[in-house]
């Protein structure tokens, strides 16, 4: 149970993983495989060469010991003959032994000092050997009295003290054989056992040949299933994006067939009632007497109708320029210039209103990518709220400056100001400080929308300060052009194009 | 000015005729696109205003018909399209103004004006006959100190006669020129019409310039200086 929900959980888990680690982790797997499989061959061989060397180890030690058990014997039997037929000859493998016995003893102790249990059964044998040894000196010493005795009286030798002669040192001798026996049976069972072992290494090897070379394939076989999982997953994401770009692609053209209806839709009977209404008002003037409360009303609608279009104006406006431009494509445009000429546009007005409009500019020029008529149409929504919200004899000054490798242009105003709490929502659409006042101002609360969705769509800023009283601040924040400054074209060229 | 207006709205192209007519034009105003270019092809116009969608054939392609048939009289567009590459459509299709729905009355007859100012035909604000001076955007007539407002249909006979001074004007010229596309005038239409003129001119002192030509029309007579 418990694996049969594991395994859609390491799925899903799986898909969230990043492509980069998923094909990280792809490619790990064979490799691991390869990797796991060379580095057990390479245990198993080197156990397989160390397990060579233990029997070849065992195999010297047994042949050495053989060798021992052999000199030994020959050596006894070469004594008793001697002691038999007195002749010199039987005496050589006795010399031989005792010459070879000793190197013959220190080199197997040196082969089983590794193994503490024959080496004490060694030193055992030492001593037994060593004793035989003695016993055979003796002998071969007694003999030769024997002979001194008999050379020089020809006494007869009693067979009985022969037979105690030739029985003397056998037990000894028994004793050293069943020891050297002893220690080459614990050789061999050590032989055996290393055989098997090696035996078992082998099998393992090949086993784990086996095993990982299974693991290996079924590893790429995974592998390559992931894989193709991961491209089917690919294709379909291609597939979902490319879905999702004709998506915005055909609402994209919804929204202009959506603002050029809607254009239409609204224009049209708000021509009509504007057209109607001032055919009415001209019809008026035939009247020999002027029924004024029924011009005011027709005025009144004249004048409604015209802010009703402002305001469709303002919304289409939004609804075609959200989201940000593409501001390499834009003109550079160079701010001081278009400033000047905008703040010339607007002196009219403003004194006008007896207000006092003012440019202070650096005299470097600061460039921006920017579209000409939407830059216009935020500044003028700025500056005519400056207009509509400072009283008369107020000064207005824009500024143009570099501050923190950005272009800033800020409107002042001595104005009445924006109440604190008003300050985070002044952007907001339809929003107003004073609704009252506002409205018979006739705004509708969109400039500073317009002016913020402009500012943003070219990757720029627009902030707010106000004291209360005293004055507000709009600040505009854009991005410096990247200068290529065969761009740039005079203002005046793009001035005329926006017509 | 002899005006072709073509709007498909009724509500829209009702006031905008009325306007155009108060001003003293002469206003043939139909609703969709074939009519228009039917017109266009049999009549000259001083002034062309058109709606750009229509029922049939749209505006821009109305003005580049006509400007492929090589006459210069000035076309204003009169649209709700409002963006910036549709008002370069528009003035590359061959319209000489362009002016975005709803648009202010007062507006469009100054743009009228405008543009019959520049127009090939232009001879001044004015128009001048011995002492009788017509001034055309007033629709007023002014004779030694003396003036007087014309309604808009004496402005029109006044105006064509003093085009066409010393010379005989048949009641069928007069009924062409005069009369709107589609209104039929009755068979003593303009003989009423001379007779109100005749009338509003003795106000200011002015007798028998108009003369009757038996059988034919009339002919614009001032006495000679």
């Amino acid at each position: 149970m418990a694996s049969i929900r594991l395994i859609p959980l390491l799925q899903s888990r799986w898909q969230t993983l990043p492509i980069r680690v998923r094909g990280t982790l792809i490619i790990f797997i064979p490799v691991t495989c390869l990797f796991t499989a060379l580095s057990a061959f390479a245990w198993l061989k080197a156990s397989l060469v160390e397990d060579e060397t233990w029997v070849q180890h065992t195999q010297v030690v047994r042949l050495e010991t053989k060798r021992l058990l052999n000199t030994l014997i020959e050596a006894e039997t070469g004594v008793r003959g001697y002691g038999l037929t007195q002749r010199g000859e039987f005496l050589i493998p006795y010399n031989t032994a005792q010459a070879t016995i000793p190197a013959s003893l220190d080199r197997l102790e040196e082969l089983v000092q590794d193994n503490p249990q024959q080496t004490e059964r060694m030193q055992n044998i030492r001593s037994l050997v060593d004793e035989n040894l003695t016993i055979f000196q003796q002998k071969i010493a007694l003999q030769n009295d024997l002979k001194h005795i008999d050379g020089q009286t020809d006494i007869l030798v009693p067979a009985a003290s022969l037979y105690d002669w030739l029985e003397e040192g056998k037990a000894t001798m028994d004793t050293a054989r069943r020891e050297i026996d002893r220690f080459a049976q614990t050789e061999e069972d050590l032989w055996i056992e290393r055989r098997q072992h090696q035996d078992l290494y082998r099998q393992i090897t090949w086993i784990a040949l086996c095993i990982s070379g299974a693991i290996g394939t079924l590893g790429a076989f995974f592998a390559v299933h992931l894989f193709y999982q991961l491209e089917r997953e690919l294709v379909s994401r291609e597939r979902n994006l490319r879905e999702s770009h004709h998506r915005l692609e055909s609402a994209c053209d919804q929204l202009q067939r959506f603002t050029a209806n809607a254009s239409h839709e609204l224009r049209a009977p708000l021509a009509a009632v504007l057209s109607n209404a001032q055919v009415g008002l001209m019809s008026l003037d035939d009247w020999e007497e002027m029924p004024m409360p029924l011009r005011k009303k027709l005025e009144k609608i004249v004048d409604l109708t015209k802010r009703m279009s402002a305001l469709v104006s303002d919304l289409l406006f939004l609804a075609r320029h959200e989201g940000l431009l593409a501001l390499d494509s834009l003109p550079v445009v160079d701010l001081n210039s278009f400033l000047s000429h905008l703040v010339t546009d607007w002196l009219p007005q403003m004194q006008a209103h007896q207000l006092a409009l003012t440019l202070q500019a650096p005299e470097t020029a600061i460039k921006v990518n920017a579209d000409i008529s939407l830059l216009k149409q935020a500044l003028s929504n700025l500056l005519s709220n400056a207009c509509r919200y400072t009283p008369a004899s107020g000064a207005i000054i824009v500024q143009l400056l570099i501050d923190h490798a950005q272009a800033v242009i800020q409107v002042k105003d001595t104005g009445i100001g924006i109440p604190a709490e008003s300050l985070p929502y002044v952007f907001e659409r339809f929003y107003r400080v004073d609704p009252k006042r506002s409205r018979a101002s006739g705004g509708f609360g969109l400039g500073l929308a317009i002016a913020q969705q402009i500012v943003q769509a070219h990757g720029g800023q627009i902030s707010v300060s106000s004291v209360l009283g005293q004055g507000t601040i709009f600040q505009i924040e854009l991005p410096l052009a990247h200068f290529h400054d065969n761009d740039s074209l005079p203002y005046a060229a793009m001035s005329l194009r926006e017509g | 000015m002899r005006v072709l207006l073509v709007e498909d709205d009724p509500d829209q192209i009702e006031p905008l005729h009325e306007a155009l007519s108060r001003s003293g034009h002469v206003v043939d105003a139909v609703e969709d696109g074939q009519t228009a270019r039917w017109l266009m092809d049999e009549k000259d116009y001083d002034l062309l205003i058109f709606d750009w969608m229509l029922p049939g054939e749209d505006g821009i392609s109305l003005c580049q018909h006509y400007r492929r048939t090589g006459k210069a009289a000035p076309i204003l567009l009169l649209t709700a399209k409002d963006t910036t590459a549709d008002k370069v459509i528009g003035l590359d299709a061959g319209a000489d103004d362009y002016l975005v729905k709803p648009v202010d009355i007062e507006e469009l007859l100054a743009r009228v004006r405008a543009l019959r100012r520049r127009s090939p035909l232009w001879c001044g604000d004015m128009l001048q006959v011995g002492e009788l001076v017509l001034h055309l955007d007033t629709m007023s007539v002014k004779r030694e100190g003396v003036s007087l407002k014309l309604s808009s249909r004496d402005f029109q006979l006044l105006e064509y006669m003093l085009r066409h001074p010393r010379q005989i004007l048949t009641h069928d010229q007069l009924e062409k020129a005069l009369w709107e596309w589609g209104e039929e005038p009755e068979s003593n239409a303009v003989a009423s019409r001379v007779k109100r003129l005749r009338q509003r001119l003795r106000e200011l002192g002015i007798d028998s310039w108009i003369e009757t030509v038996y059988g034919t029309g009339y002919r614009f007579e001032p006495p000679s200086a």
